[in-house]
Protein backbone atom coordinates (compact mmCIF):
# COMPACT_ATOMS: atom_id res chain seq x y z
CA UNK A 1 0.00 0.00 0.00
CA UNK A 2 2.68 2.58 0.63
CA UNK A 3 4.45 1.53 -2.69
CA UNK A 4 5.07 5.16 -4.42
CA UNK A 5 3.56 3.80 -7.78
CA UNK A 6 0.45 3.17 -5.63
CA UNK A 7 0.53 5.89 -4.35
CA UNK A 8 0.34 7.69 -7.04
CA UNK A 9 -2.23 5.91 -8.75
CA UNK A 10 -4.29 6.43 -5.46
CA UNK A 11 -3.64 10.31 -6.23
CA UNK A 12 -4.91 9.75 -9.89
CA UNK A 13 -7.82 7.87 -8.60
CA UNK A 14 -8.71 10.67 -6.74
CA UNK A 15 -8.35 13.41 -9.57
CA UNK A 16 -10.14 11.42 -11.81
CA UNK A 17 -13.39 11.12 -8.93
CA UNK A 18 -13.02 14.75 -8.68
CA UNK A 19 -12.89 15.72 -12.05
CA UNK A 20 -16.06 13.40 -11.90
CA UNK A 21 -17.91 14.94 -9.57
CA UNK A 22 -16.80 18.59 -9.87
CA UNK A 23 -15.52 19.15 -13.86
CA UNK A 24 -18.92 20.13 -15.66
CA UNK A 25 -18.71 23.09 -12.74
CA UNK A 26 -14.94 24.26 -14.14
CA UNK A 27 -15.71 23.23 -17.83
CA UNK A 28 -13.09 25.92 -19.75
CA UNK A 29 -15.25 25.76 -23.32
CA UNK A 30 -18.73 24.27 -23.82
CA UNK A 31 -18.34 20.86 -24.90
CA UNK A 32 -20.65 20.91 -27.62
CA UNK A 33 -20.23 24.07 -29.17
CA UNK A 34 -19.55 23.44 -32.36
CA UNK A 35 -17.21 25.47 -34.90
CA UNK A 36 -16.42 25.15 -38.34
CA UNK A 37 -13.42 27.67 -38.33
CA UNK A 38 -11.81 25.61 -35.29
CA UNK A 39 -11.74 22.16 -36.65
CA UNK A 40 -9.46 19.41 -36.41
CA UNK A 41 -6.72 21.76 -34.42
CA UNK A 42 -3.94 20.50 -33.10
CA UNK A 43 -3.64 20.97 -29.11
CA UNK A 44 -3.05 24.75 -27.81
CA UNK A 45 -3.51 27.09 -25.26
CA UNK A 46 -6.91 27.34 -25.75
CA UNK A 47 -7.53 24.26 -26.60
CA UNK A 48 -5.22 21.75 -24.58
CA UNK A 49 -6.64 18.87 -25.88
CA UNK A 50 -6.89 20.18 -29.69
CA UNK A 51 -10.53 20.25 -31.41
CA UNK A 52 -12.56 17.06 -33.13
CA UNK A 53 -13.88 17.36 -36.84
CA UNK A 54 -16.88 19.75 -35.63
CA UNK A 55 -14.51 21.96 -33.46
CA UNK A 56 -15.90 20.84 -30.23
CA UNK A 57 -13.18 21.43 -27.44
CA UNK A 58 -11.92 17.56 -27.34
CA UNK A 59 -10.60 18.46 -23.26
CA UNK A 60 -13.98 20.00 -22.44
CA UNK A 61 -15.40 16.89 -23.99
CA UNK A 62 -12.74 14.43 -22.20
CA UNK A 63 -13.74 16.00 -18.83
CA UNK A 64 -17.18 15.67 -19.37
CA UNK A 65 -16.59 11.92 -20.69
CA UNK A 66 -14.81 11.40 -16.80
CA UNK A 67 -18.16 11.43 -15.27
CA UNK A 68 -19.79 8.83 -17.44
CA UNK A 69 -17.10 6.71 -17.32
CA UNK A 70 -16.37 6.51 -13.55
CA UNK A 71 -20.66 6.40 -12.46
CA UNK A 72 -20.69 3.31 -14.81
CA UNK A 73 -17.67 1.84 -13.38
CA UNK A 74 -18.12 2.40 -9.70
CA UNK A 75 -22.27 1.96 -10.54
CA UNK A 76 -21.92 -1.19 -12.16
CA UNK A 77 -19.53 -3.21 -9.69
CA UNK A 78 -22.00 -1.71 -6.66
CA UNK A 79 -25.05 -2.73 -8.04
CA UNK A 80 -23.68 -6.71 -8.89
CA UNK A 81 -21.53 -6.57 -6.11
CA UNK A 82 -24.53 -5.67 -3.51
CA UNK A 83 -26.86 -8.35 -5.47
CA UNK A 84 -24.47 -11.11 -6.27
CA UNK A 85 -23.39 -10.90 -2.53
CA UNK A 86 -27.42 -11.10 -1.18
CA UNK A 87 -27.64 -14.08 -3.84
CA UNK A 88 -24.63 -15.61 -3.42
CA UNK A 89 -24.57 -15.24 0.50
CA UNK A 90 -28.14 -16.68 0.80
CA UNK A 91 -27.64 -19.52 -1.98
CA UNK A 92 -24.26 -20.77 0.05
CA UNK A 93 -25.92 -19.77 3.31
CA UNK A 94 -29.24 -22.35 2.58
CA UNK A 95 -28.33 -24.42 0.38
CA UNK A 96 -30.83 -26.70 -1.52
CA UNK A 97 -33.15 -25.74 -4.78
CA UNK A 98 -32.15 -21.56 -4.82
CA UNK A 99 -28.68 -22.32 -4.48
CA UNK A 100 -28.71 -25.23 -7.50
CA UNK A 101 -30.47 -22.69 -9.39
CA UNK A 102 -28.27 -19.84 -8.52
CA UNK A 103 -25.23 -21.87 -9.12
CA UNK A 104 -26.62 -22.76 -12.48
CA UNK A 105 -27.33 -19.37 -13.46
CA UNK A 106 -23.95 -18.35 -12.25
CA UNK A 107 -21.82 -20.35 -14.23
CA UNK A 108 -24.10 -20.16 -17.46
CA UNK A 109 -23.12 -16.70 -17.29
CA UNK A 110 -19.56 -16.87 -16.55
CA UNK A 111 -18.94 -19.24 -19.90
CA UNK A 112 -19.77 -15.85 -21.29
CA UNK A 113 -16.72 -13.35 -21.03
CA UNK A 114 -17.78 -9.99 -19.14
CA UNK A 115 -17.70 -7.42 -22.17
CA UNK A 116 -19.83 -9.88 -24.60
CA UNK A 117 -22.04 -10.41 -22.21
CA UNK A 118 -22.44 -6.94 -21.77
CA UNK A 119 -22.59 -6.15 -25.45
CA UNK A 120 -25.12 -8.52 -25.69
CA UNK A 121 -27.60 -7.45 -23.08
CA UNK A 122 -26.35 -4.01 -24.34
CA UNK A 123 -28.19 -4.23 -27.49
CA UNK A 124 -30.81 -6.55 -26.41
CA UNK A 125 -31.91 -3.23 -23.65
CA UNK A 126 -31.24 -0.94 -26.59
CA UNK A 127 -28.69 2.44 -26.14
CA UNK A 128 -29.48 4.74 -23.04
CA UNK A 129 -27.29 4.72 -19.86
CA UNK A 130 -29.93 3.36 -17.04
CA UNK A 131 -29.86 -0.01 -19.44
CA UNK A 132 -26.15 0.35 -20.14
CA UNK A 133 -25.35 0.18 -16.33
CA UNK A 134 -27.93 -2.80 -15.89
CA UNK A 135 -26.15 -4.83 -19.01
CA UNK A 136 -22.72 -3.98 -17.39
CA UNK A 137 -24.38 -4.85 -14.07
CA UNK A 138 -25.97 -8.30 -14.96
CA UNK A 139 -22.53 -9.22 -16.81
CA UNK A 140 -20.45 -9.02 -13.78
CA UNK A 141 -22.93 -10.62 -11.23
CA UNK A 142 -21.55 -14.20 -11.46
CA UNK A 143 -18.59 -12.99 -10.52
CA UNK A 144 -20.03 -12.04 -7.20
CA UNK A 145 -22.57 -14.55 -6.80
CA UNK A 146 -19.31 -16.88 -6.43
CA UNK A 147 -17.10 -15.22 -4.01
CA UNK A 148 -19.80 -14.25 -1.78
CA UNK A 149 -21.21 -18.25 -2.06
CA UNK A 150 -17.53 -19.67 -1.52
CA UNK A 151 -17.06 -17.21 1.32
CA UNK A 152 -20.49 -17.73 2.83
CA UNK A 153 -19.58 -22.01 2.59
CA UNK A 154 -16.40 -21.14 4.51
CA UNK A 155 -18.50 -18.28 7.13
CA UNK A 156 -21.29 -20.99 7.75
CA UNK A 157 -19.03 -23.65 9.49
CA UNK A 158 -17.30 -21.43 11.59
CA UNK A 159 -18.21 -22.11 15.31
CA UNK A 160 -19.88 -18.18 16.02
CA UNK A 161 -22.63 -19.34 13.49
CA UNK A 162 -23.30 -22.04 15.20
CA UNK A 163 -23.17 -20.15 18.52
CA UNK A 164 -25.76 -18.23 16.84
CA UNK A 165 -27.98 -21.03 16.33
CA UNK A 166 -27.52 -22.56 19.40
CA UNK A 167 -28.64 -19.39 21.05
CA UNK A 168 -31.86 -18.96 19.02
CA UNK A 169 -31.12 -16.53 16.10
CA UNK A 170 -33.08 -16.79 13.19
CA UNK A 171 -31.29 -17.47 9.95
CA UNK A 172 -32.12 -14.26 8.65
CA UNK A 173 -30.10 -12.71 11.25
CA UNK A 174 -27.51 -15.07 11.20
CA UNK A 175 -27.22 -13.92 7.68
CA UNK A 176 -27.11 -10.08 8.28
CA UNK A 177 -24.94 -10.13 11.27
CA UNK A 178 -22.70 -12.87 10.85
CA UNK A 179 -22.06 -13.86 7.32
CA UNK A 180 -22.34 -10.76 5.40
CA UNK A 181 -19.79 -8.66 7.38
CA UNK A 182 -17.57 -11.66 7.43
CA UNK A 183 -17.30 -12.28 3.41
CA UNK A 184 -17.25 -8.50 3.40
CA UNK A 185 -13.49 -8.23 2.77
CA UNK A 186 -13.34 -10.85 -0.41
CA UNK A 187 -16.45 -8.65 -1.86
CA UNK A 188 -14.62 -5.45 -1.34
CA UNK A 189 -12.02 -6.97 -3.10
CA UNK A 190 -13.59 -8.17 -6.33
CA UNK A 191 -15.43 -5.31 -6.18
CA UNK A 192 -12.53 -2.86 -6.66
CA UNK A 193 -10.62 -5.05 -9.33
CA UNK A 194 -13.85 -4.90 -11.53
CA UNK A 195 -14.09 -0.85 -11.33
CA UNK A 196 -11.54 -0.78 -14.16
CA UNK A 197 -13.13 -3.42 -16.22
CA UNK A 198 -15.90 -1.51 -16.13
CA UNK A 199 -14.38 1.73 -17.27
CA UNK A 200 -12.73 -0.82 -20.23
CA UNK A 201 -16.83 -1.97 -21.08
CA UNK A 202 -18.36 1.27 -20.74
CA UNK A 203 -15.45 3.02 -23.38
CA UNK A 204 -15.86 -0.32 -25.69
CA UNK A 205 -19.97 -0.18 -26.02
CA UNK A 206 -19.71 3.77 -26.43
CA UNK A 207 -17.44 3.28 -29.13
CA UNK A 208 -19.36 0.45 -31.06
CA UNK A 209 -22.32 2.94 -30.58
CA UNK A 210 -24.40 0.69 -27.61
CA UNK A 211 -23.12 3.68 -24.89
CA UNK A 212 -23.58 7.17 -24.21
CA UNK A 213 -25.35 8.49 -27.09
CA UNK A 214 -23.61 11.50 -29.18
CA UNK A 215 -23.78 14.47 -28.80
CA UNK A 216 -22.88 13.67 -25.68
CA UNK A 217 -19.49 13.17 -24.88
CA UNK A 218 -17.82 9.86 -23.46
CA UNK A 219 -14.47 8.53 -24.27
CA UNK A 220 -15.39 5.72 -25.71
CA UNK A 221 -17.48 8.08 -28.60
CA UNK A 222 -14.67 10.17 -28.50
CA UNK A 223 -12.29 8.09 -29.97
CA UNK A 224 -14.73 6.34 -32.16
CA UNK A 225 -15.52 10.20 -33.74
CA UNK A 226 -11.56 10.54 -34.17
CA UNK A 227 -11.15 7.64 -35.87
CA UNK A 228 -13.01 8.91 -39.27
CA UNK A 229 -9.77 11.53 -38.92
CA UNK A 230 -7.55 10.08 -37.40
CA UNK A 231 -4.94 10.52 -40.02
CA UNK A 232 -5.43 14.11 -40.67
CA UNK A 233 -5.72 14.93 -36.63
CA UNK A 234 -5.08 12.03 -34.05
CA UNK A 235 -5.68 14.23 -31.26
CA UNK A 236 -8.87 13.16 -30.14
CA UNK A 237 -8.24 9.63 -30.47
CA UNK A 238 -4.65 10.04 -28.72
CA UNK A 239 -5.80 12.26 -26.03
CA UNK A 240 -9.00 10.38 -24.96
CA UNK A 241 -7.26 7.22 -25.09
CA UNK A 242 -4.42 7.71 -22.91
CA UNK A 243 -7.21 9.23 -20.27
CA UNK A 244 -8.71 6.08 -20.99
CA UNK A 245 -5.91 4.07 -20.14
CA UNK A 246 -4.56 6.07 -17.33
CA UNK A 247 -7.37 6.07 -15.81
CA UNK A 248 -7.90 1.72 -16.02
CA UNK A 249 -4.34 1.31 -14.87
CA UNK A 250 -4.87 3.86 -11.94
CA UNK A 251 -7.77 1.79 -10.65
CA UNK A 252 -6.70 -1.72 -11.64
CA UNK A 253 -3.08 -0.75 -9.24
CA UNK A 254 -5.27 0.62 -6.77
CA UNK A 255 -7.58 -2.33 -6.40
CA UNK A 256 -4.45 -4.60 -6.64
CA UNK A 257 -3.54 -2.71 -3.61
CA UNK A 258 -6.73 -3.07 -1.46
CA UNK A 259 -6.68 -7.00 -2.41
CA UNK A 260 -3.04 -7.07 -1.22
CA UNK A 261 -4.51 -5.32 1.83
CA UNK A 262 -7.38 -7.24 2.54
CA UNK A 263 -6.62 -10.36 1.71
CA UNK A 264 -4.87 -12.04 4.24
CA UNK A 265 -3.59 -15.14 1.99
CA UNK A 266 -1.83 -11.94 0.13
CA UNK A 267 -0.84 -10.14 3.13
CA UNK A 268 3.39 -10.24 3.86
CA UNK B 1 -36.57 -39.50 39.09
CA UNK B 2 -38.05 -36.80 36.14
CA UNK B 3 -34.79 -36.17 33.63
CA UNK B 4 -33.83 -32.82 32.50
CA UNK B 5 -32.77 -34.32 29.21
CA UNK B 6 -33.54 -37.73 28.56
CA UNK B 7 -32.44 -39.39 24.89
CA UNK B 8 -33.32 -42.28 23.73
CA UNK B 9 -32.10 -44.84 21.08
CA UNK B 10 -30.71 -41.61 19.22
CA UNK B 11 -28.55 -42.02 15.81
CA UNK B 12 -27.23 -39.89 13.23
CA UNK B 13 -26.01 -41.26 9.91
CA UNK B 14 -24.11 -39.09 7.08
CA UNK B 15 -24.50 -39.93 3.62
CA UNK B 16 -22.26 -42.76 2.35
CA UNK B 17 -22.76 -45.11 5.13
CA UNK B 18 -21.22 -43.24 7.75
CA UNK B 19 -23.11 -44.34 11.12
CA UNK B 20 -21.59 -41.40 13.02
CA UNK B 21 -23.94 -42.08 16.16
CA UNK B 22 -25.32 -45.42 15.98
CA UNK B 23 -28.67 -45.70 18.39
CA UNK B 24 -27.45 -44.32 21.94
CA UNK B 25 -29.38 -43.52 24.92
CA UNK B 26 -29.01 -41.24 28.12
CA UNK B 27 -30.19 -38.76 30.60
CA UNK B 28 -29.17 -35.91 32.70
CA UNK B 29 -31.16 -34.94 35.95
CA UNK B 30 -31.33 -31.20 36.95
CA UNK B 31 -28.26 -30.30 38.97
CA UNK B 32 -25.93 -32.82 37.02
CA UNK B 33 -23.30 -33.35 35.12
CA UNK B 34 -22.70 -36.53 32.24
CA UNK B 35 -19.48 -36.60 31.04
CA UNK B 36 -19.53 -38.06 27.17
CA UNK B 37 -15.91 -39.61 26.90
CA UNK B 38 -14.23 -41.00 24.25
CA UNK B 39 -11.63 -40.61 21.08
CA UNK B 40 -11.98 -38.69 18.43
CA UNK B 41 -14.33 -39.52 15.71
CA UNK B 42 -16.49 -41.90 18.33
CA UNK B 43 -19.35 -39.49 17.85
CA UNK B 44 -19.09 -37.42 21.16
CA UNK B 45 -19.27 -33.97 19.09
CA UNK B 46 -21.94 -35.20 16.76
CA UNK B 47 -23.78 -36.26 19.88
CA UNK B 48 -23.37 -33.02 21.67
CA UNK B 49 -25.20 -31.56 18.85
CA UNK B 50 -27.84 -33.70 18.53
CA UNK B 51 -28.58 -33.55 21.68
CA UNK B 52 -29.75 -29.55 21.44
CA UNK B 53 -30.63 -30.45 17.88
CA UNK B 54 -28.41 -27.82 15.81
CA UNK B 55 -28.31 -31.68 13.90
CA UNK B 56 -30.93 -33.26 12.77
CA UNK B 57 -31.12 -37.12 14.30
CA UNK B 58 -32.08 -39.93 11.71
CA UNK B 59 -33.79 -41.53 15.10
CA UNK B 60 -34.62 -41.74 18.31
CA UNK B 61 -36.26 -39.01 20.45
CA UNK B 62 -34.49 -35.93 22.59
CA UNK B 63 -36.85 -35.06 25.37
CA UNK B 64 -36.18 -31.99 27.15
CA UNK B 65 -38.08 -31.29 30.10
CA UNK B 66 -40.32 -33.95 29.03
CA UNK B 67 -41.24 -32.51 25.87
CA UNK B 68 -39.66 -34.24 22.96
CA UNK B 69 -37.56 -31.72 20.88
CA UNK B 70 -37.99 -32.94 17.21
CA UNK B 71 -42.13 -32.35 17.31
CA UNK B 72 -41.18 -28.84 17.78
CA UNK B 73 -41.50 -25.95 15.11
CA UNK B 74 -38.44 -24.11 13.68
CA UNK B 75 -39.84 -21.49 16.04
CA UNK B 76 -40.70 -23.20 18.56
CA UNK B 77 -37.45 -24.65 19.08
CA UNK B 78 -35.92 -21.57 18.82
CA UNK B 79 -37.64 -20.02 21.93
CA UNK B 80 -36.55 -23.33 23.78
CA UNK B 81 -33.09 -22.85 22.91
CA UNK B 82 -33.21 -19.83 26.11
CA UNK B 83 -33.12 -22.87 28.16
CA UNK B 84 -30.25 -25.02 26.49
CA UNK B 85 -26.78 -23.80 25.54
CA UNK B 86 -23.53 -24.33 24.51
CA UNK B 87 -19.74 -24.47 24.92
CA UNK B 88 -16.88 -25.23 22.07
CA UNK B 89 -14.16 -26.35 22.24
CA UNK B 90 -12.34 -23.56 19.66
CA UNK B 91 -12.22 -20.59 21.71
CA UNK B 92 -10.30 -19.12 19.10
CA UNK B 93 -13.22 -20.01 16.49
CA UNK B 94 -16.83 -19.56 18.57
CA UNK B 95 -16.48 -15.80 19.06
CA UNK B 96 -17.22 -13.94 15.70
CA UNK B 97 -13.86 -11.84 15.09
CA UNK B 98 -16.06 -8.64 13.76
CA UNK B 99 -18.58 -7.80 17.29
CA UNK B 100 -17.28 -6.80 20.85
CA UNK B 101 -17.37 -8.84 23.44
CA UNK B 102 -21.13 -7.23 24.47
CA UNK B 103 -22.02 -7.80 21.63
CA UNK B 104 -21.38 -11.80 21.60
CA UNK B 105 -22.61 -11.98 25.32
CA UNK B 106 -25.60 -9.80 24.45
CA UNK B 107 -26.93 -11.94 21.07
CA UNK B 108 -28.74 -14.87 23.15
CA UNK B 109 -29.97 -12.15 25.66
CA UNK B 110 -31.23 -9.98 22.82
CA UNK B 111 -32.71 -12.86 21.03
CA UNK B 112 -34.86 -13.80 23.93
CA UNK B 113 -36.13 -10.43 24.76
CA UNK B 114 -34.11 -10.85 27.85
CA UNK B 115 -32.44 -7.48 28.51
CA UNK B 116 -35.69 -4.90 27.17
CA UNK B 117 -33.13 -1.65 27.80
CA UNK B 118 -29.88 -0.64 26.60
CA UNK B 119 -29.29 0.24 30.43
CA UNK B 120 -30.28 -3.36 31.67
CA UNK B 121 -28.59 -5.05 28.69
CA UNK B 122 -25.43 -3.15 30.02
CA UNK B 123 -25.79 -4.25 33.64
CA UNK B 124 -26.44 -8.01 32.81
CA UNK B 125 -23.57 -8.02 30.32
CA UNK B 126 -21.51 -6.89 33.15
CA UNK B 127 -22.86 -8.89 35.76
CA UNK B 128 -21.86 -11.75 33.23
CA UNK B 129 -18.70 -10.91 32.81
CA UNK B 130 -18.02 -10.59 36.62
CA UNK B 131 -19.15 -13.90 37.21
CA UNK B 132 -16.63 -15.48 34.85
CA UNK B 133 -14.27 -13.37 36.19
CA UNK B 134 -13.23 -10.88 33.50
CA UNK B 135 -13.61 -6.73 33.78
CA UNK B 136 -16.25 -5.14 32.56
CA UNK B 137 -14.52 -2.98 30.14
CA UNK B 138 -13.89 -5.98 28.50
CA UNK B 139 -17.37 -5.48 26.68
CA UNK B 140 -15.87 -3.12 24.25
CA UNK B 141 -13.23 -5.26 22.98
CA UNK B 142 -12.78 -7.54 20.61
CA UNK B 143 -12.10 -11.11 20.69
CA UNK B 144 -8.60 -11.55 19.28
CA UNK B 145 -7.47 -8.92 22.10
CA UNK B 146 -8.29 -12.11 24.71
CA UNK B 147 -6.61 -15.20 25.52
CA UNK B 148 -7.82 -18.40 25.02
CA UNK B 149 -8.69 -18.88 28.15
CA UNK B 150 -10.57 -15.50 28.52
CA UNK B 151 -12.09 -15.92 25.10
CA UNK B 152 -13.66 -19.35 26.95
CA UNK B 153 -14.90 -17.66 29.93
CA UNK B 154 -16.50 -14.72 27.42
CA UNK B 155 -18.15 -18.38 25.98
CA UNK B 156 -19.01 -19.24 29.47
CA UNK B 157 -20.32 -16.01 29.58
CA UNK B 158 -22.91 -16.63 26.08
CA UNK B 159 -23.85 -19.53 27.12
CA UNK B 160 -25.08 -18.74 30.73
CA UNK B 161 -26.72 -15.24 30.24
CA UNK B 162 -30.18 -16.47 29.18
CA UNK B 163 -30.08 -18.74 32.63
CA UNK B 164 -30.27 -22.06 30.77
CA UNK B 165 -31.08 -25.31 32.81
CA UNK B 166 -28.43 -27.25 30.63
CA UNK B 167 -25.30 -26.41 29.35
CA UNK B 168 -23.80 -28.53 26.06
CA UNK B 169 -20.41 -28.14 26.96
CA UNK B 170 -18.10 -29.91 23.71
CA UNK B 171 -14.75 -30.29 24.95
CA UNK B 172 -14.36 -27.05 26.28
CA UNK B 173 -10.97 -27.04 28.03
CA UNK B 174 -9.05 -29.23 25.50
CA UNK B 175 -8.03 -26.27 23.32
CA UNK B 176 -6.25 -25.01 26.91
CA UNK B 177 -3.47 -25.18 28.61
CA UNK B 178 -3.23 -27.31 31.10
CA UNK B 179 -2.46 -24.44 33.85
CA UNK B 180 -6.03 -23.62 32.20
CA UNK B 181 -7.71 -26.36 32.41
CA UNK B 182 -8.28 -26.34 35.97
CA UNK B 183 -9.10 -22.89 35.99
CA UNK B 184 -11.46 -23.27 33.16
CA UNK B 185 -13.21 -26.31 35.08
CA UNK B 186 -13.27 -24.81 38.31
CA UNK B 187 -15.46 -22.34 36.85
CA UNK B 188 -17.87 -24.49 35.07
CA UNK B 189 -17.84 -26.08 38.73
CA UNK B 190 -18.65 -22.77 40.71
CA UNK B 191 -21.43 -21.92 37.77
CA UNK B 192 -23.28 -25.42 38.18
CA UNK B 193 -23.40 -25.12 42.22
CA UNK B 194 -24.93 -21.06 41.87
CA UNK B 195 -26.90 -21.39 39.10
CA UNK B 196 -27.91 -25.24 39.26
CA UNK B 197 -27.07 -25.82 35.68
CA UNK B 198 -27.05 -29.59 33.79
CA UNK B 199 -23.94 -30.16 31.60
CA UNK B 200 -23.32 -32.60 29.42
CA UNK B 201 -19.50 -32.44 29.62
CA UNK B 202 -17.77 -33.63 26.18
CA UNK B 203 -14.48 -34.71 26.72
CA UNK B 204 -11.62 -37.03 25.74
CA UNK B 205 -9.63 -36.95 28.75
CA UNK B 206 -10.52 -38.85 32.11
CA UNK B 207 -8.60 -36.90 33.89
CA UNK B 208 -10.20 -33.49 33.77
CA UNK B 209 -14.17 -35.52 33.84
CA UNK B 210 -13.23 -37.22 37.28
CA UNK B 211 -12.99 -33.28 38.51
CA UNK B 212 -16.32 -32.17 37.24
CA UNK B 213 -18.65 -35.35 36.26
CA UNK B 214 -21.55 -37.00 38.56
CA UNK B 215 -21.74 -39.84 36.10
CA UNK B 216 -19.89 -41.36 32.71
CA UNK B 217 -20.71 -42.30 29.98
CA UNK B 218 -18.03 -43.86 27.90
CA UNK B 219 -18.95 -43.70 24.09
CA UNK B 220 -16.73 -46.20 21.05
CA UNK B 221 -17.40 -45.84 17.35
CA UNK B 222 -20.95 -44.19 17.70
CA UNK B 223 -22.27 -46.31 20.58
CA UNK B 224 -22.46 -45.59 24.47
CA UNK B 225 -19.95 -48.77 26.07
CA UNK B 226 -20.26 -47.94 29.59
CA UNK B 227 -22.40 -45.97 31.69
CA UNK B 228 -21.39 -45.51 35.34
CA UNK B 229 -21.63 -43.04 38.60
CA UNK B 230 -18.23 -41.34 38.18
CA UNK B 231 -16.69 -42.80 41.47
CA UNK B 232 -17.94 -46.31 40.22
CA UNK B 233 -16.64 -46.12 36.79
CA UNK B 234 -13.41 -44.67 38.47
CA UNK B 235 -13.25 -47.62 40.84
CA UNK B 236 -14.46 -50.26 38.82
CA UNK B 237 -14.51 -50.29 35.21
CA UNK B 238 -16.81 -52.96 33.35
CA UNK B 239 -15.63 -52.57 29.91
CA UNK B 240 -12.59 -53.03 28.71
CA UNK B 241 -12.22 -50.46 26.44
CA UNK B 242 -13.02 -47.98 30.05
CA UNK B 243 -10.26 -49.96 31.63
CA UNK B 244 -8.41 -49.00 28.83
CA UNK B 245 -8.96 -45.30 28.57
CA UNK B 246 -8.44 -45.26 32.26
CA UNK B 247 -5.04 -46.75 31.92
CA UNK B 248 -3.98 -44.06 29.62
CA UNK B 249 -5.17 -41.49 32.14
CA UNK B 250 -2.42 -39.73 34.04
CA UNK B 251 -2.55 -40.32 38.30
CA UNK B 252 -3.13 -38.24 40.62
CA UNK B 253 -1.04 -39.24 42.65
CA UNK B 254 2.84 -39.75 42.34
CA UNK B 255 4.29 -43.29 42.09
CA UNK B 256 0.95 -45.10 41.89
CA UNK B 257 1.24 -48.24 39.74
CA UNK B 258 0.24 -48.05 36.55
CA UNK B 259 -0.21 -50.66 34.08
CA UNK B 260 -1.41 -49.51 30.76
CA UNK B 261 -3.58 -51.32 28.00
CA UNK B 262 -2.27 -50.41 24.67
CA UNK B 263 -4.98 -51.09 22.11
CA UNK B 264 -3.69 -52.13 19.24
CA UNK B 265 -4.55 -50.71 15.41
CA UNK B 266 -6.81 -47.52 14.79
CA UNK B 267 -10.69 -46.74 15.87
CA UNK B 268 -13.09 -48.84 12.56
CA UNK B 269 -13.94 -45.98 10.43
CA UNK B 270 -17.48 -45.79 10.99
CA UNK B 271 -18.58 -46.47 7.37
CA UNK B 272 -17.28 -50.19 7.71
CA UNK B 273 -18.63 -50.77 11.73
CA UNK B 274 -17.52 -54.24 12.62
CA UNK B 275 -19.97 -56.62 13.34
CA UNK B 276 -20.87 -57.79 16.59
CA UNK B 277 -19.06 -55.97 19.09
CA UNK B 278 -17.55 -53.09 17.82
CA UNK B 279 -15.07 -53.30 19.89
CA UNK B 280 -13.38 -56.95 19.34
CA UNK B 281 -11.25 -55.55 16.69
CA UNK B 282 -9.11 -54.09 19.31
CA UNK B 283 -9.86 -55.82 22.08
CA UNK B 284 -7.51 -58.10 24.20
CA UNK B 285 -10.46 -60.00 25.47
CA UNK B 286 -12.17 -61.12 21.79
CA UNK B 287 -13.47 -64.31 21.87
CA UNK B 288 -15.58 -65.91 18.54
CA UNK B 289 -19.12 -64.60 20.62
CA UNK B 290 -17.70 -60.35 20.69
CA UNK B 291 -17.18 -61.49 16.46
CA UNK B 292 -20.86 -62.71 16.31
CA UNK B 293 -22.92 -61.08 18.85
CA UNK B 294 -23.48 -57.33 19.95
CA UNK B 295 -23.38 -57.55 23.60
CA UNK B 296 -26.45 -56.03 25.32
CA UNK B 297 -26.09 -53.12 27.42
CA UNK B 298 -26.53 -55.00 30.62
CA UNK B 299 -26.80 -53.35 34.30
CA UNK B 300 -23.61 -54.79 36.45
CA UNK B 301 -24.85 -52.22 39.30
CA UNK B 302 -27.69 -49.91 40.09
CA UNK B 303 -26.77 -47.23 37.73
CA UNK B 304 -23.94 -49.01 35.99
CA UNK B 305 -24.04 -50.76 32.45
CA UNK B 306 -21.91 -52.13 30.51
CA UNK B 307 -22.24 -53.70 26.87
CA UNK B 308 -19.24 -56.43 26.82
CA UNK B 309 -19.90 -60.08 26.95
CA UNK B 310 -17.11 -60.26 29.67
CA UNK B 311 -18.41 -57.18 32.16
CA UNK B 312 -17.01 -57.54 35.39
CA UNK B 313 -14.97 -55.78 37.50
CA UNK B 314 -11.08 -54.61 35.69
CA UNK B 315 -11.83 -57.32 32.49
CA UNK B 316 -8.76 -57.25 31.82
CA UNK B 317 -6.34 -58.64 33.58
CA UNK B 318 -2.62 -57.42 34.67
CA UNK B 319 -0.16 -58.40 36.76
CA UNK B 320 -0.17 -55.67 39.65
CA UNK B 321 -3.89 -56.18 40.09
CA UNK B 322 -4.28 -58.63 42.93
Amino acid sequence: MRHPVTLICLAIVVAFVAIAAFGPLILPQDPLAQSFIARLKPPSAAHWFGTDRYGRDVFARVLLGTRWSLLLGLAAPLIAGTLGTLIGAFAGFYGGWFDRIAGRVADLLMAFPSLLLGILLAAALGPGFGNLIAAVAFAFLPRFIRVARASTLAVRSEPYVEASFAAGEHPLRIVLRHVLPNISGPVIVVGTLWIATAIRIEATLSFIGLGVQPPAPSWGNIIRDGLTNILGSPWPVVTAGFTLTLCVLAFNIVGDAVRDALDPDYRE
Amino acid sequence: MTALLDIENLSKHFPGGVRAVDGISFHIAPGETLALVGESGCGKSTTSRLALRLLEPTTGSIRFNGEDLRTLSPAALRRRRRDMQIVFQDPYASLNPRMTIGEIIAEPLRVHGLAPTRAAMQARVAELLDRVGLPPDAAARYPRQFSGGQRQRIGIARAIGPNPSLVVADEPVSALDVSLQGQVVNLLQDLQEQLGLSYLFVAHDLAVVRHIAHRVAVMYLGVIVETAPADRLFAAPHHPYTQALLSAAPEPEPGAVRNRIILQGEIPSPRAIPPGCRFHTRCPLAQDICRAQTPPNQQVAPGHTAACHFAAPYPIPTESRR
